[in-house]
């Protein structure tokens, strides 16, 4: 028995045989196999070389006439159909127990280092054509492996260096169980597959594939980001204990979706879903959201595309609006630069962009920019329940400049003979530390308020969270972070103003008990987290998740306030322990 | 069986000689600029399996198959290398002439 650590990526836990996907982007790893299997791979092997060379027969007769190209493919060809390569191949299979592709890689790199070894520079040159046939040989024997994995009677657990775009074209939930991966992160190719299928996922294990077999039994805990390779019974057992416990959470998540995210001391919580497009609304509403809390509307902008027009974000608005039925849509303006998509890729760059003219500051330079977007927020607040919500604001001089501009707005639609609300809410992100500082400030001038934490944390901690060498300081539960939400809720409940709270922090249900407990009344998260977050709502009092707010206020660390927001969660949540 | 060595200045039968009927040999001066690369080496043991015989090829301390362009590769055999071609089987001595021309002859590049 073995134990690698790794990211989890994608929760949930999984029993079951590995399968190797090799990829082509880097050496093969030595994959042994049993005696038995020696006959099966060289019959691979020679399926391989046959396709391979139908696809040069293809590309010969598309070249068609005689030419650099065709010579060249040519040449390829001969090497394929040469039976030192089948015969050399094969014996490595045989003699050193390996798997084809391994074999296969094998031959080249010991070609290719004859190859360069020759003094003249032409020879060595050949080494890429080399290279270019194997990379053909193994696609083919890889892209027999995908087939291979759809034909599989029993769900397997995929392991790879890193999972391809292109190689998940097969990969369904009926042939899959879970994923693990060597490199990545919780943004790699391999964790947004898993978690678009909801299968357990980690990533960055490492080395691992040179220690696993096709066939191998792997646990994979994508809660605790573990793998472990050839358990012993007593593990078997007892991780089938936690599946089954799993599934159950699975189904009770399910049903969640009909009940309304309500304390069980009564106390109702709005459950809002983020979005990027208005199609978005319902997954939000199939999860059993409230409304949307966050439209980023930068999404309106696509590369290379005209800016959106003015009708183009009256019917992204009012689509959306018609799928809330009733519900509130909150139309956050373009928030765009820094990490985000920008208008003008031209624009000269900034020395530190995060810092620079972003968001609703660039908005404000560009009237041009923003006047349309701000038109069609209020002709759309006729169609629904529209409230309108203004990015990185500092303090009230941003503030007033950018309800100046929706009044402007507001005028000129009414001249031109518009039906415009005059009850829309406005509000304000807060997501700059001066803005949580001066919440009492805006809230004189807001409807709402609404608290970002990805930026508040970054800026209020000084840490990039995408620069993976800063990415540990990155803490939401930072005690400087709670003393700054728990200062912007106490605004809120003075002035009346109410405030939400978005951002990863709100989707994770680790921190339910202690947002509830500090206060907030409304979360908005994105739509695949909102019965995870319900169930956790539904299973507290607002006593109890006040009791966990205070004990974590006194907290010294972020570690503290993980340890003890663990225990709650796993008191609460027992799948999720 | 005698070797003899196929020059740029003599015709080639004369280089040729062939010791018994079903088998001949000659030795060559590979004259292509870059030496049996890949590219002749395809064309070499293209000819070489057209021929259905049995194709040796020597160069100092390596030998190798002459149906086997992998094989010609590993070989490195370079510009102004002495290459000995040994062929057995019918017809060998217009297959040996005919191998012989194609290391002598100019590749295009």
């Amino acid at each position: 028995m073995e134990i690698y650590t790794g990211v989890p990526v994608s929760p949930g836990v999984a029993i079951g045989a590995v399968f190797l996907l090799a990829t082509e982007e880097r050496s093969v790893p030595e994959r042994p196999i049993a005696a038995e299997e020696v006959a099966g791979e060289i019959e691979r092997l020679g399926d391989a070389l046959v396709s391979a060379r139908e696809e040069l027969t293809d590309l010969l007769s598309a070249t068609g006439v005689e030419n650099e190209i065709s010579a060249i493919f040519s040449t390829h060809e001969m090497v394929l159909t040469d039976p030192k390569l089948s015969t050399e191949v094969g014996a490595t299979i045989q003699d050193r127990l390996v798997s084809a592709e391994f074999a296969v890689a094998h031959f080249f790199d010991d070609l290719v280092r004859r190859f360069q070894s020759v003094e003249d520079p032409y020879f060595a040159q050949r080494a890429s054509d080399m290279r270019d046939i194997e990379r053909r040989v193994l696609r083919a024997l890889m892209g027999d492996r995908r087939e291979e994995i759809a034909k599989l009677s029993d769900p397997v657990v995929i392991a790879a260096h890193d999972l391809l775009p292109s190689q998940t074209a097969s990969l369904d939930s009926r042939c899959t169980l879970a994923f693990i991966s060597e490199v990545g992160g919780p943004t790699s190719h391999t964790a947004i597959i898993a978690r678009s299928l909801g299968m357990p996922a980690v990533v960055g294990l490492g080395e691992i594939m040179a220690h696993l077999a096709d066939g191998s039994l792997v646990i994979v805990d994508g809660n605790r980001g573990q793998v472990i390779v050839d358990p012993d019974p007593a593990q078997v057992q007892r991780y089938q204990r936690i599946m089954q416990g799993f599934e159950r959470y699975r189904l009770e998540l399910a049903r969640v979706r009909d009940y309304p995210a309500e304390t069980r001391d009564g106390h109702v919580i709005r459950l809002m879903g983020n979005i990027e497009v208005a199609a978005d609304v319902a997954s939000v509403m199939d999860a059993g959201g409230d409304g949307v809390g966050l439209f980023r509307t930068e999404f309106l902008y696509e590369e290379g595309r005209p800016p959106p027009t003015e009708q183009d974000h009256v019917d992204a608005y009012v689509s959306a609006l018609r799928q809330l039925a009733g519900h509130p849509l909150t139309v956050r303006t373009f928030d765009f630069g820094a990490d985000k998509i920008t208008p003008d890729a031209d624009a000269p760059a900034e020395p530190n962009p995060f810092l620079g003219s972003r968001s609703l500051r660039l908005c404000l330079e560009r009237p041009g920019l923003f006047m349309p977007q701000l038109r069609a927020i209020l002709r759309a607040s006729g169609y629904g329940a529209v409230r309108c919500l203004f990015p990185m604001v500092s303090g009230l001089r941003d503030l007033r400049r950018a309800k100046e501009m929706l009044e402007k707005a507001r005028v000129s639609l009414r001249t031109e003979g518009h039906y415009v609300s005059e009850e829309m809410p406005v509000g304000v992100m807060v997501e700059i530390p001066s803005a949580a500082i001066v919440a009492d400030l805006l809230a004189v001038e807001v409807d709402f308020l609404s608290i970002g934490t990805n930026d508040l944390v970054q800026y209020s901690l000084a840490v990039d969270r995408v620069n993976e060498r800063v990415a540990h300081l990155y803490q939401p539960a930072h005690p400087a972070m709670l003393r700054l939400v728990r200062q912007v809720v106490q605004v809120g409940l003075d002035s009346g103003v109410s405030v939400s709270l978005c951002g990863e922090m709100a989707g994770d249900v680790l921190y339910t008990i202690l947002l509830v407990g500090m206060g907030l009344r409304e979360l908005s998260v994105s739509a695949r987290s909102i019965p995870a977050v319900k169930q956790v709502i539904r299973r507290i009092t607002v006593e109890q998740s006040r009791e966990a707010a205070a004990w974590c206020a006194t907290a010294t660390s972020h570690e503290e306030v993980l340890t003890r927001l663990r225990e709650s969660l796993g008191e609460l949540v027992p799948a999720l322990a | 069986m005698r070797s003899t060595t196929l020059r740029d200045d003599v015709p080639l039968e004369d280089a040729l000689d062939t010791a018994t009927a079903d088998s001949a040999s000659v030795e060559v001066l590979v004259n292509n600029p870059h030496g049996l690369h890949l590219r002749p080496a395809t064309e070499f043991a293209r000819i070489a399996q057209a021929t259905g015989c049995s194709v040796r090829v020597r160069c100092g301390d390596r030998e190798g198959d002459g149906a086997s362009v992998l094989e010609l590769a590993m070989m490195a055999i370079g510009p102004g290398a002495r290459l000995l071609i040994e062929v057995r089987g019918p017809a060998c001595e217009e297959a040996v002439r005919e191998l012989a021309a194609a290391v002598g002859r100019e590749f295009p590049n």
